[in-house]
């Protein structure tokens, strides 16, 4: 059986029920939950999801199945048609978690990411919070996949380079999966 | 012997608590060869349980040396009958995947040091202390024997970030 992809996205300020909200939307309509991710930002409860379907519904026609959910939670709902290829991660090759971190200030994931961007670092995971303390610190939390070919000693030097710009703290450690 | 299929997920079987070993008989012995064939075929795996091929009594086989993560402390090939953990000390974060469990990593914590007694195949008691990846690998293959896979001891990546109350 051929199955539809889509890629939706949701964030609403929050509330108890809005998972429930959504899902209750594609479990009246047979649409499964594939991968997805959802948390809460400040106030806000933001959700990303990858959604598949045997029935062909039309982006415009599933949207509008939203409506009531849009309306009573005040959620921004967003949708598009992917490919099955689009739904599939490529096994990483060389995985790392870096940790970035200093007093706040602009540009810290722009030039952390730029600089990963150049040398080909792909960036898999990223999460980053404001502390609220009396002096803000900024946290950049990331799971990075270096190209093959790339060492432990040339992503340090990637970090140091950019975080020497901006003032920040960086740590790297190699992330390895144990197959037990 | 053989080399066994290995039990996959969602088979009621991973989830079951296994049965203590009674007394070494033939079907122990059987269990124990066939256990170390299936772990040997898997050029990755160091660990293997008993209900991981079917059976559901507490004994695993482990070799943590075949993974270049366990070279600086291992204690090779074992077979353990009644494995148990008596003390555990200081915390690791790992990142597993399981046989049983195909295609899903996550993250995990365990103890790094450990001290575990068992039986071997003669019925002597034995008692070590080991660390880091076997530890690792021990709790790992221990928890299957309880109907516990690591997906039981992931937690929450949220709390990464999360906010300290105020004191």
């Amino acid at each position: 059986m051929e199955k539809y992809f889509y890629a939706l996205t949701v964030i609403a300020k929050d509330r108890v029920g809005i998972v429930a909200s959504i899902a209750e939307v594609l479990y009246e309509r047979g649409i499964s939950i594939e991968d997805s991710v959802s948390t809460l930002l400040g106030d806000q409860f933001t959700m990303t999801l990858i959604i598949s379907s045997e029935k062909n519904y039309g982006v415009i026609e599933l949207k509008k199945a939203f409506a009531k959910a849009r309306k009573e939670l005040e959620l921004s709902v967003s949708l598009r048609r992917i490919e099955k290829e689009e739904t599939i991660t490529r096994e990483p090759e060389n995985l790392y978690s870096v940790s970035v971190y200093g007093k706040d200030r602009i540009g810290i994931v722009y030039t952390v990411s730029k600089a990963f961007a150049e040398n080909g670092v792909n960036i898999l995971d990223l999460r980053t919070r404001l502390t609220k303390a009396e002096k803000p610190m900024y946290v950049m939390i990331m799971e990075v996949d270096l190209p093959k070919d790339m060492s432990e000693e040339r992503l340090n030097e990637i970090l140091a380079q950019a975080c020497e710009k901006i003032g920040v703290d960086y740590s790297v450690r190699k992330i390895e999966t144990y197959e037990l | 012997m053989a080399v066994r299929d290995i039990v996959v997920y969602p088979d009621r079987r991973l989830k079951e608590v296994c049965a203590e070993i009674k007394g070494i008989d033939e079907y122990t012995l059987n269990l124990a060869k066939d256990l170390l064939d299936t772990l040997r075929y898997y050029s990755h795996t160091v660990g293997i349980a008993a209900p991981q091929i079917g059976e559901l009594v507490r004994v695993i086989a482990i070799d943590a040396s075949k993974n270049k993560k366990g070279q600086k402390i291992n204690h090779g090939e074992l077979v353990m009958v009644n494995p148990e953990i008596v003390e555990w000390s200081s915390i690791i974060k790992t990142r597993e995947g399981c046989l049983s469990v195909p295609d899903y990593t996550g993250n995990v914590n365990r103890a790094r040091k450990i001290t575990v007694k068992y039986f071997d195949l003669d019925g002597n008691e034995h008692r070590f202390d080991t660390e880091g990846f076997e530890a690792v690998v021990l709790q790992h293959e221990i928890d299957h024997l309880d109907g516990i896979l690591f997906i039981d001891r992931i937690i929450s990546r949220r709390t990464d970030l999360f906010r300290r109350k105020n004191y």
